[in-house]
């Protein structure tokens, strides 16, 4: 049983939306879909196919801005995450 | 140890003699197009319902006709437009009931599907043989003199990133991070004790324990010689790894502070980041074989939404890759454009780039979304990179018992990375089952649709198509003969 995430990268003092961020999996509940989502001019992403549990994603700005979040993916539905990246 | 192909060549794909050109920018004559036409042609590929080819354009009857050498209506079949995945699909004559049959009674029976699959795990013993040069492949093969030898130009391209040293030390890749390492967890070690590293140990996953004893084993051999801190716990770990396999730990957990807690966890998840999945290294010189023929994707889906992915040639207008790169359920079907950069290094683009509209997938997993069936094809607009002919890999379905503990290769485009560095890695296959191959090679998103390969006779086949990772052991597609069918008729597109 899989979920979705419907993400939102944003710079973490500003509140800025960040365009292609890279999103990957640093820690998850199962196999995944090695496919890493960028983020549009509105800092949003999708990623699908997670199986149920806990879930950490990392986003990589193409300035280096790093962030990650921590989610719980319930089967069948799509969760929101913001994920929060400063410059490093 | 080919399967049903082990004496003929119609079934094994050599990247250099090119037994199955393509038309376009064909370097050989029409007299080797014919052949391969007729070996084509004498296949079948009925028995594999969940490997049905399906277009982005999907039409009555393709299925039937799509491989025919004219090749007339390719231009109405193929030619992607703004419609992805609409269409019903169907196929003709008894060649589609057989098919369809076959999918329906694979679906509605999972368990069944599971029961008869074959499932091959190495041994520990067979994981940590010494490097290459196991018995096992030295005797079978006789074809590897030297361990550098083994991979030519990969190992050396490998080691060229940094000071990677083989067969269970430490790599540049996590060197880079051995600083986070010695930040956190010698004060952890030194002022609080054993308990606390047998805690931290206690919630790794199998991979990062299995890379701690890999990294430790590295650092033990390095006695008398300077050791760092972070070389000595994980010696540390590693020694107690060993003592508290078989025991329980007498510490109970009320025992430790919040504090305490919370340092054990980041200890434990910094070295599970670290230890248990970074052993890659970056590939340099992309525009060198093999890695022109690897490609950098960028997938945009009608929803609007843009992915990053890996591909690799095996025709000159075919570039494999996952399925999930070509079709995505729940972002509108198939992929509106893929941009293909091959050999790309970061900013750099040695042929340029392509953008392709037409793909190809599979029953399997445009209907059935079965990760095992999840690959599929870019088929790239004709005189792509100004006509330019990059190569291609050769791929070749062997036994499970021929793959199993057999180094293979994966190098892809990580999403953990700037856009289009390339990254790779090598290490054993651990399991063999019947559809898939899993493997504790390190990859991160981005790399889905990256080959999986071995060398044998001093000649690169691609055994798997790497799409999904998981702490346990990342996987991928196995080349199944279905899948070489499939595969080489989409190579002569």
């Amino acid at each position: 049983m899989t979920g979705n995430v419907n993400g939102q990268v944003v710079m973490e003092e500003s509140g800025q939306p960040l365009e292609y961020a890279s999103i990957f999996v640093t820690q998850g509940a199962g196999p995944a879909p090695d496919i890493a989502p960028l983020t549009d001019h509105q800092g949003r992403f999708m990623l699908d196919g997670l199986p149920e549990g806990v879930w950490t994603l990392h986003a990589l700005g193409s300035a280096g801005e790093t962030g990650e979040s921590t989610i719980r993916v319930m089967a069948d539905s799509r969760i929101t995450v913001i994920i929060p990246v400063r410059k490093q | 140890m080919f399967t049903k192909y082990e004496s003929s060549d119609d079934q094994t794909m050599d990247e250099q003699s090119g037994e199955f050109p393509s038309e376009i920018n064909n370097p050989f004559n029409k007299t080797s197009m014919t052949t391969a036409s007729k070996k084509i042609s004498s296949l079948s590929y009925q028995g594999s319902g969940d490997d049905s080819d399906i277009p982005n354009q999907s039409r009555g009857a393709t299925i039937s006709t799509m491989f025919s050498t004219t090749r007339q209506d390719e231009g109405s079949q193929y030619t992607s437009e703004e419609s992805f995945g609409e269409d019903p699909i169907t196929v003709g004559g008894t060649e589609g009931m057989v098919e369809a049959a076959e999918l329906n009674e694979e679906i509605g029976n999972p368990e069944g599907q599971e029961s008869g699959e074959e499932y091959f795990e190495a041994t520990p013993e067979q994981l940590q043989a010494g490097g290459e040069e196991s018995g096992e492949e030295s005797g079978e093969e006789g074809l590897f003199d030297t361990i550098n030898g083994l991979f030519g130009s990969e190992a050396a391209e490998m080691m060229e990133a940094g000071t990677a040293i083989e067969h269970g030390q430490e790599t540049s890749g996590q060197e880079e991070f051995f600083p986070f390492l010695a930040a956190l967890v010698p004060t952890l070690i030194s002022s609080i004790g054993p308990a606390v590293a047998k805690k931290v140990i206690g919630k790794l996953s199998p991979i990062a324990r299995r890379g701690v004893k890999r990294l430790a084993a590295g650092a033990i051999k390095k006695a008398g010689k300077k050791i760092s801190p972070v070389r000595n716990i994980l010696g540390t770990f590693a020694r107690l790894l060993e003592t508290t396999q078989d025991k329980p730990s007498s510490e109970s957990g009320a025992e430790m502070s919040e504090e305490l807690t919370a340092l054990i966890n980041e200890a434990a998840a910094t070295m599970e980041v670290i230890i248990g999945t970074d052993d890659r290294k970056r590939v340099e010189n992309t525009s060198s074989n093999p890695w022109r023929r690897i490609c950098a994707l960028r997938i945009t889906f009608p929803s609007g939404q843009t992915y990053r992915g890996t591909g690799f040639f095996v025709g000159p207008r075919a570039v494999i890759t996952a399925g999930h790169c070509v079709y995505l359920h729940n972002q509108g079907g198939w992929a509106r454009k893929v941009e293909v950069i091959p050999g790309a290094n970061g900013a750099l683009q040695p042929y340029g780039a392509a953008t392709s509209t037409t793909f190809r997938s599979v029953r399997g997993w445009v209907n059935g979304k079965k990760p095992e069936h999840d690959y599929g094809c870019v088929v790239l607009p004709a005189g792509s990179f100004g006509g330019r002919n990059l190569g291609k890999f050769g791929f070749a379905s062997f036994d499970s018992k021929a793959l199993l503990a057999r180094s293979a290769i994966l190098s892809g485009y990580p999403g953990d990375k700037p856009f289009a560095e390339m990254w790779g890695m090598k290490r054993r296959i651990k399991i063999a089952t019947t559809k898939t191959l899993v493997y504790d090679i390190d990859t991160v998103g981005g790399q889905s649709g990256a080959p999986v390969y071995i060398k044998r006779n001093g000649k690169r086949y691609v055994v798997g198509i790497h799409n999904y990772g998981n702490s346990a052991g990342n996987s991928a597609t196995r080349i199944t003969p279905p899948v070489f069918d499939r595969l080489k008729k989409w190579s002569i597109l």
